[in-house]
Order: C-alpha cells, then sequence, then structure tokens
C-alpha cells in the first residue's frame, strides 16, 4: 500500500472516532453557561488558565507581593526581547529618557479574568532605588524595602500590622533600572496617536515571543508632551485571539519620591503581629 | 443579550456538538475535548477576529484546532515532566482506551499533524477529516483554491515522509 494511502488511512481513523451524544450535548451546555453566566476561578483555575495558586490560604498576601512584581517583570521582558523593528520609533527613547529623569511613579493596576472581568485593582508606588508600596482595595498595604530586605503588611481595618524579613521570592525587579536598560533595544512599534484622559498619547506595541508560552503583547501609552507612559495594557496573544489580562492606567511619574510611602516603620497606634504565620513566610521568603 | 453574545450561542447551538466532537477526535480525550470547548469560547468571546470574520463558524473550528494541538503540545511536555519527576502516568482514570478502538493509529496520525506547520495542518484536516471543497477551504485560510491544493499536496508528501522515520511503521519495526 503506497504510504500517502496509508496516510489518508490513518486520517480516516479519526473520522471513525464516534463521540457520544450525552457527552456532547453536556459539553455544549457547559460552554452555554460559560457564555450566559461567565464563569467561576475554580472552574479557570482546572481548565488550566490561571494557576491555582488564586485559592492558596495565603492569596491576599501572596498576591500583594507577587501580582504586581510579575506584571511589571513580563512588561519589561515584552519589551527587552521584542526584536528590534527597524523602523522602530526613535520616539520611543525619548519616551524612556523621560522615564530615567524621574525618582518615583504611581499607576493602578488591574487584573482581568478571561472573560475580561476584572478581578482585583491595586495601586502601586514605586521608588526608583526599588521599593514599593501596594495598596488593595481594601485598604491593606504592603511596603516592600528591597535594600533592607524587609516588608511590612498593614491592615487598617484591624490596625495591625506584620514586619516579614528577608527577600521575597518573587523577582526583585527594579522599574526604573530596567527601563533605563532599554535605551538599547529598538523594541517598539509605533502605533500612531491617541486620546487617555483627554490628553494626546503616543500609542507603541511590543510584543514577546517565546517557546511554548503564548505570546504577550505590550501596548503602551505615552504623553505627547511630556513623552511620559500613562497607560500599559498586558495581553496573551492566542491563535490571534488577544486576551488582556492586566491594565496599568493612571501611571503618573515624579521627580522625587515621599519617603514616607516607603516606610517600613508600623504606624502609631498599630499593633505588630509576630510571629508571622511560619507556612507564609516560608512560602514567600528566603531567610538572609 | 448583546449581539456578540448572541453570534457566540449561534454558533454553539448550531455548530457546538461539530467542534466537541472535532476536539475530541483531536486530544482523544473526553474530559479535555469538554474543557476546550469552554475554553474555546471564552477565547472567541474576547477575540474581535471571530466577531469581524465573514466565516465565524469557520474561524471557529481553525481555533479549535489550534487549540487542540496546543494542548497536544503542553501534555506532551507535562508527560516529560512526570516522567523526569518519576511520577505514574494515570491517565486511564480519565479517558479509558476503549473509548478509541483504533487509539495507536490515531495517536501515530496526530503525532505527525503536530509537526507540520499550523496552516498546512488546517488544511489537511479541513480536506481530509473534514471532507472540505478546496475552494472553500481557500475561502477560509485567504488563499486560493490552486494554492491550497499545492497546500495539501506538500502536507501530504511532508507527512509521508515523517511517517517513514516513526519507530511504529512497518518499515521500521522490520529493521529492529
Amino acid at each position: 500500500m503506497p504510504a500517502d494511502d496509508d496516510i489518508i488511512q490513518r486520517i480516516d481513523s479519526l473520522k471513525k472516532i464516534q463521540v457520544h451524544d450525552e457527552a456532547a450535548a453536556q459539553a455544549v451546555d457547559l460552554a452555554r453557561q460559560r457564555i450566559l453566566h461567565g464563569t467561576s476561578r475554580q472552574a479557570v483555575a482546572r481548565a488550566g488558565l490561571r494557576g491555582s495558586w488564586t485559592d492558596f490560604a495565603f492569596r491576599p498576601w501572596f498576591v500583594r507581593l507577587a501580582t504586581p512584581l510579575t506584571v511589571i517583570l513580563v512588561f519589561l521582558a515584552a519589551l527587552l526581547l521584542t526584536p528590534g523593528n527597524k523602523d522602530a520609533p526613535r520616539i520611543f527613547a525619548s519616551v524612556l529618557e523621560a522615564v530615567a529623569q524621574t525618582e518615583a511613579a504611581f499607576c493602578q493596576l488591574t487584573n482581568y479574568d478571561e472573560l475580561g472581568k476584572p478581578l482585583e485593582r491595586q495601586s502601586l508606588y514605586l521608588s526608583a532605588n526599588g521599593n514599593c508600596r501596594i495598596v488593595g482595595e481594601d485598604g491593606r498595604y504592603t511596603v516592600h524595602d528591597f535594600r533592607q530586605s524587609k516588608s511590612l503588611i498593614v491592615d487598617p481595618d484591624k490596625k495591625q500590622g506584620w514586619l516579614l524579613h528577608g527577600r521575597p521570592k518573587t523577582p526583585n525587579i527594579n522599574l526604573y533600572e530596567y527601563l533605563r536598560d532599554l535605551h538599547r533595544t529598538n523594541p517598539a512599534i509605533e502605533l500612531g496617536t491617541d486620546h487617555v484622559d483627554g490628553k494626546e498619547v503616543l500609542k507603541f506595541q511590543a510584543t514577546i515571543v517565546q517557546e511554548g508560552i503564548s505570546p504577550t503583547r505590550a501596548i503602551i501609552w505615552a504623553d505627547a508632551r511630556s513623552k511620559l507612559p500613562v497607560q500599559i495594557e498586558l495581553a496573551t496573544l492566542h491563535n490571534d485571539v488577544s486576551m488582556t489580562y492586566a491594565m496599568i492606567r493612571h501611571i503618573r511619574f515624579y521627580a522625587e519620591p515621599d519617603p514616607t510611602l516607603f516606610s517600613t516603620e508600623l504606624p502609631s497606634g498599630y499593633a505588630l503581629v509576630n510571629p508571622v504565620r511560619e507556612a507564609a513566610e516560608r512560602l514567600l521568603y528566603e531567610s538572609d | 443579550m448583546d449581539q456578540q453574545a448572541r453570534l457566540l450561542l449561534d454558533i454553539l447551538e448550531q455548530h457546538g456538538r461539530d467542534l466537541h466532537r472535532l476536539l475530541f477526535r483531536l486530544t482523544l480525550r473526553a474530559d479535555v475535548a469538554e474543557d476546550l470547548l469552554q475554553d474555546l469560547f471564552v477565547k472567541l468571546q474576547r477575540s474581535p477576529g471571530f466577531f469581524e470574520s465573514k466565516l465565524p463558524a469557520a474561524y471557529a473550528r481553525r481555533a479549535a484546532m489550534h487549540l487542540a494541538f496546543d494542548w497536544r503540545r503542553q501534555e506532551q511536555r507535562r508527560k516529560k515532566y512526570r516522567e523526569f519527576l518519576g511520577e505514574e502516568m494515570a491517565v486511564a482514570d480519565h479517558h479509558p482506551a476503549d473509548a478509541v478502538a483504533n487509539q495507536e493509529q490515531a495517536q501515530c496520525i496526530l503525532r505527525l499533524l503536530d509537526q507540520l506547520p499550523p496552516l498546512y495542518r488546517d488544511c489537511v484536516l479541513l480536506r481530509y477529516l473534514h471532507e472540505q471543497e478546496y475552494a472553500s477551504i481557500a475561502a477560509q485560510v485567504g488563499k486560493t483554491e490552486h494554492q491550497v491544493r499545492a497546500i495539501c499536496s506538500k502536507a501530504i508528501k511532508r507527512l509521508r515522509d515523517l511517517l517513514r522515520t516513526e519507530p511504529s511503521h512497518p518499515r521500521n519495526s522490520s529493521r529492529s
């Protein structure tokens, strides 16, 4: 038998595979529920679209620490690893130059599920020396001081705080250092002008493609006058389908950081809760 | 209900079972086909390309094919990882092998198809699994009929070459 007949025969073998009507009906019914009513986090985790860490007992602490840093890491990696474009605009270099002149930044980070529903919004204060303060919607906040290898978690409702010593296991990212290094690359595609919050902005796109991982697309909106980024969208690309998973909005840069925002001293009147639950510390931190 | 949700539901009602069957045939796992069908519609819901497409059902079918082969590659990596860790494979719990009588033959052709460029794979599957006309495939993949014929021919030739290197091929097993 010729080999190509063998090929056709093998493809035919796929045709012969029967599916039970009940199984098909059930699958269609579940897909219909998803379209009509959205989806639960558990269903999403089961489908492998989002890591099961979302159900982890220490999630609030973990998310406060890991999510913003991971998002920033992906964004920076996207910029650094995007292949050079011969038409990459010189203007993007001026955006990076403008960023390099600042010492602190504020932004709001929103994560989305795959139906586009916002999961959680956090406010981020970033200092050029790498320190950061992450504030959740419930008012709880975490301050990370990477130089002193310590972090403070504060719960204003309960008037109590936790002090963690050691280096976070999450990536130690300094937004400013990375942005300065970006001068060496020509990473972005210019997408023209746009308007954000009434301001005229320049729009850029950067894409990262890595084997085995869905490509990530970052869109950066930068103020046309100051050249500073004001908004960044991060999305995965899968079969030409783009899914936004994080949006960084209201980015503002400052010439000087406010040291009180990055203090790891517990506010007066607050109780220090120690020791921190051992399991949480073991998971999140490596002791010095 | 908005227009986009209505279109999704229409596609699901009209083609949901076909898409599920396609996913099952490409993954050989009932539980995975069920999950992937849901994932497919979640992805379509976020896809401007789907809503702009003149052939949304064909778009959904191609997206389903890509999703299934993506899953196969991920599964392959997971398998290697589990082997590396020395863990036993517990796949029999999920999909009784007897559900697919000619499992070995099916796995073999899926392995070969996975090695083709996505466009080649799409054309071959649409032509030989879905038995579509070249003109119809051409409209779906944005090529001319003549180009699709050439792609299918090259893809079959490539599959033939790949089959010769398969360990399960009679020629190779007789050598050993």
